[in-house]
């Protein structure tokens, strides 16, 4: 229900009545590939209003995705779209809106946003528009994640404007001579009122039985023949106000390989090959490694605690000859003392407080803090960067990253992290990139992206084509190198032919893999309505990649204007040619399509509304929107309440709770910080204001509960322990005490703990080595001699794989830094049968 | 029968120059399809004749505003509506005028519903407008303590003031005895 106190949504101007939501849902459907994804949106409109309606829907394009084309369906009529330069499409679209034709066009804009506008829905009509995208997905050895944007971040830009609308929604604009005309919605606190989301897709993994799950929405799935999985929304819709993120695990590491011939005839492929393929790296490398930390405000709560823990867990592995910084970002830069040094005690020390010490305000900086984070790496080195990555105008912080020629690794945090930004910026500067939903440990996905930084399994990679005349090409390029945890995609094309086979070639190794073809139009397969070749799919999927790619706008650097004027024009130019090769829109070329229907007239009452999407869950809404002074009066004066005026990153905006923030006009609105974990505050007590004749009354607005979520802290507890653990680590590989016998007592604790954890390989091997290293070491020494034989054969039966009974956890989470020598050995005893 | 009388000069279908006022007003009599016929094509006349009046597309052109956020804007009653409906929807110089006006407001930093505050604000406001407020912090450094702190302090500033905090901060944890309250310190003294 629309709960607009002071509306200021679409009204028909003469009854004054509100004009309701003209999309009623949006719905997923396509296929996905360990390669990608070919996908059908289906987006339903009908309107209620008395006038025609032109409705506009802004989304976020997936990374390394590009629109394909759009088919608009009503009662009589389905017409297919076609793609045009811009300025084309939008004369199309503006002369047949103006004489009264039901008309649609999807324009992308800077940083992946698209407007979908469809003018001239009749009264009562319904109408659907099928909106066909080729996307990427991100890649680990074990499977793939696919993500989806059921909503739009309300991102951080230095000129950007935002305010409170009515209670509960947002709306921003963005500077017109940056981002053109882009229309952006208004947010909602409560998206119990907003269109449905739903989604129904088909996994294929090439005949290899793989796992599907999700940490953002519940799901069904349907096992079919050859390996495929059905996988559908396990409810009937949900709310947009999160992404959709599907986890496909699969446990094959030969080389997959995907071939077909496209509509013209030209043989397309797509080879996936594990890192294990090229062998395990040896060679450690000091690592020159700076963390660069988001602490804005809409890193507010658990993902910003997580964070800081991580950090602290990341330096914990460091070896002492590492160096390493910390910059923090929010709008304005916080660099810790010393540069990029070496990880020695004291440093470390010094590192915990400064990362324990800070706080979440202010804005999403990002260029500047990259800025800060490049001087501490002036002969190069790798960025860690953790982010929610919500911010505007993204190409031009891509470019300036390039410039500077360091590593950026990204890991996205959040409901509705900009991944296909972070993608483009760790893709575009030979990074990695991961990201973690709301849902998840930040610190968890924080240590696997840490863990994959500097292991290069292959240098110098080459790939080429045997067997294929000169029109076999390789495209996009692939890196030069290949790292441990992330596999290599190589796509390209060339004329179909037997004896054809992809050679990799690298130092200290080579590979090489035939490519089967099969004959035109084999196999085609129905998904959402779209019948699909494999050839094709490859195509649209490899073409998404190459336009993600080229649709940054070139560096200009410090070109004149005419030069860089006549650059940019060629940048179009290019844009334009590569979306009629590959028939994707990209910010050169849109979609349109025109309905002319014989009673068709234009009477100039068309109403314009932009469709309101959920605030991501995990955003807190004051953190980005503040009522003006005239709303808040208007508020109060309304209905005797007001708002959570909250600071920006209030831990109690960092969730969506039962509960609000009451404001009074006669105090002046108080913020409650803490650095306690994000507990929901109770609601001030009475006396909290004194001139408040009576309790104040039960508020209406942010009054949604999002419902039963899987809490990862809940069911694994002693996690979140061991990072905080392991994040103490000193310099010489153990942890602290107050002697040596202590030292080694408490440090073989907790390594055995490490070792039983079932996460405890993948993250916490780094540390798991310098703990023996250290162990290994000390006992050597004559004042803990006594201990040597029992240090051992604890370290041989850790060696055999232990696990830990719920008993066990529970005794090691009351051992503490304070337990004496003769507990931690009565633990290892219980556990170890030592 | 219709009498269609005219006092435009070089109106239609009887525009004769050098024609005196009287001479120039010209009364027709005329059957009914005939009268609607000619009263159109005078509207019509009116309408291209008349600089001021200008359908969408121009409007746009002229703004550099596009149509497409010119129809927003309507929609939300940023800008009055056209001065004629129908299939020669014009608009005129106010609405020119008012985009000019809207887009001023943009660029000093306001948002939308922000514009239509300024532009209507007396439609707006509720009973008597109260001070603009302050967003304030609170720390609790110990049970018996509580500071505030303005939330929209310059970073710097507020990062030495946080820093002074942490090291009031510490000094009250390392000082139980001075955080006593009555009612301890007198339980105390029993003991």
């Amino acid at each position: 229900m629309n709960t607009n106190i002071h509306g200021f949504g679409v009204y028909e101007a003469k009854t004054k009545r509100p004009v309701e939501l003209a999309m009623q849902e949006l719905w997923l459907a396509g296929t996905l590939l360990p390669i990608g994804g070919r996908l059908v949106v289906r987006h339903t409109f009908q309107s209620k209003a008395r006038k025609p309606v032109e409705v506009i829907y802004a989304f976020m394009l997936p990374r390394d995705a590009a629109m394909r084309r759009f088919r608009i369906e009503g009662k009589d009529f389905s017409i297919e779209s076609e793609l045009l330069p811009v300025p084309q499409a939008r004369e199309t679209y503006e002369d047949a809106v103006e004489k009264g034709h039901l008309a649609s066009v999807a324009q992308q804009y800077e940083d992946g946003i698209v407007n979908l506008s469809v003018g001239n829905i009749r009264p009562g009509e319904t109408v659907t528009v099928h909106l066909e995208l080729a996307a990427g997905v991100t890649l680990t050895d074990d499977g793939f994640r696919f993500r989806f944007p059921f909503t739009l971040a309300p991102s951080y830009h230095a000129q950007a404007t935002a305010s409170v609308i009515s209670a509960g929604e947002g709306e921003m604009q963005l500077p017109e001579e940056i981002f053109g005309d882009v229309l952006l919605p208004s947010w909602r606190f409560d998206p119990s009122g907003l269109h449905r989301v739903g989604f129904s897709l088909d996994v294929q993994i090439a005949g290899v039985e793989s796992e599907v799950s999700s940490p953002s929405h519940p799901i069904s799935c349907g096992f079919g023949k050859d390996g495929r999985v059905k996988v559908a929304l396990a409810t009937s819709s949900d709310v947009p106000d999160r992404d959709l993120v599907l986890d496909v695990r699969h446990s094959s590491k030969e080389p997959l390989v995907f071939t077909g011939l496209d509509a013209d005839g030209f043989g397309r492929f797509a080879a996936l090959f594990s890192s294990t393929l090229f062998g395990a790296g040896k060679e450690k490398v000091a690592r020159q490694l700076v963390f660069l930390i988001d602490h804005s405000g809409s890193m507010g709560g658990r993902p910003f605690q997580q964070a800081q823990q991580a950090v602290l867990a990341c330096i914990g592995a460091l070896n002492p000859e590492d160096r390493f910084g910390i910059v923090f970002f929010e709008t304005s830069t916080t660099t810790f003392g010393g540069g990029c040094e070496k990880a020695d005690q004291k440093r470390r020390e010094a590192a915990q407080a400064f990362v324990r010490g800070m706080e979440v305000a202010g804005g999403t900086e990002l260029d500047a803090g990259l800025e800060a984070a490049a001087e501490l790496l002036p002969k190069g080195g790798d960025i860690l960067l953790l982010t929610d990555g919500q911010v505007f105008e993204t190409g031009a912080i891509i470019q300036k990253a390039i410039r500077r020629g360091l590593r950026v690794h990204c890991l996205g945090i959040g409901s509705a992290s900009s991944d296909r930004f972070l993608a483009q910026l760790s893709d575009s500067t030979g990074g990695v990139s991961h990201f973690a939903t709301a849902r998840e440990r930040v610190d968890v996905a924080a240590l696997k992206l840490f863990n994959s930084i500097g292991r290069q399994v292959a240098k110098e990679l080459e790939c080429s084509l045997s067997g294929a005349d000169e029109q076999g090409v390789i495209a996009p390029q692939p890196a030069s190198g290949v790292v441990e945890g992330h596999p290599l995609l190589v796509f390209g094309r060339a004329r179909a032919g037997n004896d054809m086979a992809l050679e990799l070639r690298w130092e200290g190794g080579k590979l090489r893999l035939a490519l089967p073809w099969g004959r035109a139009g084999d196999n085609p397969e129905k998904s959402g309505d779209v019948a699909m070749s494999m050839g094709e799919t490859l195509k649209l999927i490899q073409g998404a990649r190459i336009t993600t790619t080229l649709e940054l706008a070139p560096d200009f650097g410090e070109l004149p204007e005419t030069r860089k004027k006549s650059r940019y024009e060629r940048h179009l130019k290019r844009l334009e040619s590569i979306g009629r090769e590959y028939g994707l829109a990209n910010p050169a070329m849109a979609l349109v399509a025109v309905v002319k229907r014989a009673d068709d007239k234009s009477d100039g009452t068309m109403l314009t509304q932009i469709v309101p999407v959920g605030m991501p869950e995990d955003t807190a809404f004051d953190s980005v929107f503040q009522p003006s002074p005239a709303l808040c009066n208007a508020l109060v004066s309304a209905n005797g309440f007001g708002f959570a005026v909250g600071g920006a990153g209030s831990v109690a905006g960092g969730r969506r709770t039962k509960r609000c923030l009451i404001d009074r006009p006669e105090a002046s609105p108080v913020q409650r910080e803490s650095q306690l974990p994000a507990e929901p505050l109770p609601a001030p007590p009475a006396q909290y204001f004194r001139s408040a004749p009576s309790a104040p009354p039960a508020p209406a607005c942010m009054a949604y509960d999002g419902g039963d979520r899987v809490d990862e802290e809940a069911t694994d507890p002693w996690l979140g322990r061991l990072v905080e653990l392991t994040g103490m680590l000193e310099a010489d590989g153990g942890l602290a005490g107050s002697d040596l016998d202590f030292r080694v007592a408490w440090t073989l604790v907790v390594m055995v703990a490490l070792s039983a954890h079932e996460s405890g390989q993948e993250l916490f091997a780094g540390h798991a080595e310098r703990m023996r290293a250290f162990l290994i070491k000390v006992i050597e020494k004559p004042e803990v001699a006594a201990q040597k034989e029992n240090v051992e054969r604890v370290l041989g039966v850790m060696d055999g794989g232990l696990r830990l009974t719920e008993e066990s956890w529970k005794a090691f989470d009351r051992l503490g830094g304070s337990c004496s020598v003769d507990e931690c050995w009565a633990w290892i005893e219980l556990v170890c049968g030592v | 029968m219709w009498t269609l009388s005219l006092d435009l000069p070089g109106c239609l279908p009887c525009g004769r120059p050098g024609l005196s006022k009287k001479e120039q007003r010209c009364r027709f009599n005329m059957d009914t399809v005939t009268f609607w016929r000619y009263y159109l094509r005078i509207i019509w006349c009116k309408m291209l004749d008349d600089p001021k009046e200008m359908k969408l597309a121009e409007l746009a052109k002229r703004s550099e505003v596009p149509a497409r956020t010119i129809r927003l804007y309507l929609s939300m009653g940023l800008l009055p509506g056209p001065l004629r409906v129908g299939r020669n929807a014009a608009y005129g110089v106010e609405h020119l005028e008012g985009l000019a006006k809207i887009r001023q407001l943009q660029r000093s930093g306001l948002t939308l519903h922000q514009v239509r505050e300024v532009l209507y604000g007396e439609k707006a406001a509720g009973p008597e407008a109260l001070p603009e407020f302050a967003r304030w912090r609170e720390y609790e450094l110990a049970s018996d303590f509580r500071i505030l702190m303005r939330d929209d302090g310059v970073p710097s500033r507020m990062r030495v003031l946080q820093q002074a905090l942490r090291e009031l901060q510490g000094w009250l944890r390392s000082n139980h005895d001075a955080t006593a309250t009555m009612s301890e310190e007198a339980n105390e003294d029993e003991h």
